[in-house]
């Protein structure tokens, strides 16, 4: 069963039906898409930096100080 | 206006001004005038000591009411902005149904949204030094919402109903996923490349509902 889904227009709640709806859908499955590419990219760049510190023989700490 | 409002004032035939207080009538010397956009302020703490005063300008101007909303998935105001003000201030707090939610800003024209035309630099961050950068063209990301804890942002939105380009700065604190102890910090500006005269907003969740308030200042100069 879908779930309803309700939305809030000028203060009033109502339900979301037809193109309003699909726009709604369409807008959170894609942003969700993008917030899952997101988190993906991020474990990426966090297992590639934890190779590269150890590597290069460093902590996390000390390559922070490199930079700072 | 300091004490002012303990007085009612009338208008005698003569013209002349005259003011109440505690059943006993006090005559003003001078007669009434026309002092456009002024108001009576009290000078002094001495009775009577009233003088015609320009009303302090500037600052911010709730527009309509705090907007409350409950388990929406959007969350949408029409008829805010027009040519009354150029600059507008939005300050919205609410909790999500789920966690990991991310939530977007869609400016609106004539009961719709827009979805497309927006450029969204976007900084994301922690405490624990986790900094990235993302975005969106179909909307505004303002913030990383969770659902135990308030999420909250405060939004200035440049000449929204002009016919040119709006554009936005805002920072945002999300709960984000509280179990993982991980709540982030949002720096955002923005621009809508199209030159659509906007009338409102939509706050959008990317899963979920959210559940609090917004509040739409007009900010006068």
């Amino acid at each position: 069963m879908m779930t309803k889904i309700y939305v809030n227009i000028n203060g009033v709640e109502t339900e979301a039906k037809g193109e309003l709806l699909q726009s709604i859908l369409d807008f959170q499955a894609q942003a969700e898409l993008d917030r899952q590419a997101q988190e993906a990219e991020r474990e990426a760049k966090a297992i590639a930096k934890a190779a590269l510190l150890e590597r290069l023989g460093l902590t996390e700490a000390e390559a922070a100080l490199l930079i700072s | 206006v300091a004490n002012a409002d303990r007085y009612r004032f009338g208008y005698r035939s003569s013209g002349r001004f005259r003011g109440f207080r505690s059943g006993r009538r006090y005559r003003f010397r001078r007669s009434l005038r026309w002092h456009d956009g002024a108001g009576l302020a009290k000078a002094s703490g001495t009775d009577l000591d009233f003088e015609w005063s320009t009303p302090a300008s500037g600052g911010y101007v709730l527009i309509g009411s705090t907007t409350t909303f409950s388990a929406s998935s959007s969350v949408s105001i029409d008829s805010l902005f027009d040519s009354t003000y150029t600059n507008y201030k939005v300050i919205t707090a609410f909790t999500c149904s789920v966690n990991d939610t991310n939530v977007f800003i869609k400016l609106r024209a004539s009961g719709s949204d827009t979805s497309t035309n927006y450029v969204n630099p976007t900084f994301r961050f922690n405490t624990a030094g986790s900094t990235s950068e993302e975005g969106s063209t179909s909307s505004w990301k303002i913030v990383s919402a969770g659902s135990t804890e308030t999420n909250s942002a405060d939004l200035t939105i440049y000449n929204p109903a002009a016919s040119k380009h709006t554009t936005l700065t805002t920072m945002g604190y999300g709960s984000y996923n509280p179990t993982s102890n991980s709540g982030y910090g949002n720096f955002a500006v923005g621009r809508q490349k199209s030159t659509t005269s906007f009338d409102g907003i939509s706050i959008i969740p990317s899963g979920g509902t959210i559940t609090g308030t917004v509040q739409i200042y007009g900010l006068a100069i």
